[in-house]
């Protein structure tokens, strides 16, 4: 997994409330047998026509925000089943942040288990956000000081538990995780090779 | 053999590899049994992050043949079929899972389909997402925060003989929602009474209402059973293998 540095640029705004998982990743995108190119799925409904044509007018597919890394959205962005996938296709699409005002546990927990960070802001403050993104501001996210800035202003400081930070700062997934523990289970392997050695015959 | 301690504790406690009240379980993986529609993105995920197959040996992909006319089963046969040979996973044929590969005892991961019904002959089976295949396959290891285990005692009664009933009885004393959050240990005289045949597909329907499945005490039966099949312990290592068996 990719470390987490300080991300900078412009953020996609997308001011919506109760974006389900499916919506955001229609099903066809679950049919897939590689998680690369799974980020033109995104959005697929909205962002293109029957034909699969570009709608323009969709935020994601408007030269400024093409390459966007932040998401400003609205509450319980990615409700329901929030899938491997459609953390795979935010991935492949770009997106390292997303900011919201209320985020779903398993939401937030998929986020974070495959390197992106989910800020969650007080909702007074979305609204402040959603301009800044719409007018094009540069965002900075630094991880290391849990800050969030517009444009060089005020630093907005959020929180991530000590834990997940550590995770993403030192670029670690689930399976980083436990190869941490990598000579357990090779010591685990040989008492067991021993003990039960039919299952290894 | 099988007592209030459960045999499904007891399996688990035999492959703890390392616990940590934060971060779960993690659990040894004795069989990986792959999946068409689930192994190719984890392998996909496996190649991305530069990562290799920890136990290839113990890692079985399934031979078949895609129905004729299913393209869509013949591309992730396809595919699976490639990821086995440049990984050199074991293979399968249809059949052999229960011609002794799985055994009692054991830790299983694989499809629901595939391995449910195997929590009947006393193995501890988890139903694999893509994460879980990807984790297992560079760890051969799960890590779990493992659910509360519900020991049932299954009384010798003329309407506890059928799975369906079976099932039944569950959800009537326990109820779905407790049947959703707990690992399940079904042992007693109701067990015993019931040939090896019927305790799978038990197994395998408490599996659709029970996400963390079932597994059926050992007893005599399942020993007599599993002796001579192709994959079971012989020789020396069957006595060996018995003792273990008699003390879960």
């Amino acid at each position: 997994m990719e470390k987490f540095t300080a991300i900078k640029g412009i953020a996609a705004p997308l001011p919506k409330d109760q974006s389900a998982a499916i919506e955001i990743l229609p099903l066809e995108a679950h049919r897939t047998l590689s998680r690369a190119g799974l980020g033109k799925f995104l959005y697929a409904a909205q962002r293109y026509d029957a034909k699969g044509r570009e709608n323009p007018a969709f935020i994601l597919n408007q030269p400024a925000w093409r390459k966007s890394a932040i998401l400003v959205t609205g509450m319980h962005f990615g409700h329901g089943d929030a899938s491997d996938h459609l953390f795979w296709a935010l991935s492949d699409f770009g997106i390292r942040v997303v900011i919201a005002a209320v985020f779903d546990g398993a939401f937030r927990a998929g986020c974070y288990r495959h390197g992106i960070l989910p800020i969650e802001v007080s909702p007074v403050y979305i609204g402040t956000l959603m301009q800044d993104a719409a007018d094009k501001k540069v965002f900075t996210v630094d991880l290391e000081k849990q800050s969030l800035s517009v444009d060089g202003g005020k630093a907005y400081t959020f929180e991530t538990p000590e834990f997940e930070r550590h995770c993403l700062l030192s670029g670690l997934d689930d399976i980083g995780l436990t190869l941490e523990h990598e000579d357990a289970i090779d010591h685990f392997e040989k008492q067991h090779r021993k003990e039960m050695f039919w299952l290894y015959a | 053999m099988s007592d209030v301690f459960g045999t499904y504790s007891k399996i688990i406690a035999a492959h703890t590899v390392h616990t940590d009240d934060a971060h779960g379980t993690i659990v040894y993986i004795d069989r990986h049994i792959l999946h068409p529609g689930i192994s190719a993105q984890a392998f996909d995920g496996l190649r991305l992050a530069h990562r290799e197959v920890r136990r290839p040996e113990a890692t079985y992909a399934p031979h078949a043949d895609a129905a004729v006319g299913d393209p869509v089963q013949a591309k992730l046969l396809d595919t699976l079929d490639a990821n086995a040979h440049e990984y050199h996973t074991a293979r399968f044929e249809p059949g052999d899972l229960q011609d002794g590969l799985i055994q009692p005892g054991m830790t299983v991961a694989g499809h629901r389909n595939d391995v449910a019904r195997f929590g009947g002959i006393g193995a501890v089976c988890f139903f694999n997402s893509v994460s879980c295949c990807e984790h297992i396959l560079a760890t051969q290891t799960l890590r779990l925060t493992l659910p509360p285990v519900l020991n049932v005692r299954i009384p010798a009664e003329e309407d506890l003989k059928k799975p369906e009933q079976i099932v039944a009885h569950l959800v009537t004393t326990h109820g779905m929602p407790v049947l959703r959050t707990h690992a399940l240990h079904l042992y007693g005289d109701g067990i015993s009474a019931i040939d090896i045949h019927t305790r799978m597909m038990t197994a395998e329907k408490i599996a659709v209402v029970a996400p963390h499945g079932a597994v059926l005490a050992i007893d005599d039966h399942t020993i007599e059973w599993l002796k001579g099949y192709t994959h079971a312990p012989s020789g020396r290592d069957w006595p060996m293998a018995c003792q273990y068996w008699e003390n879960l």
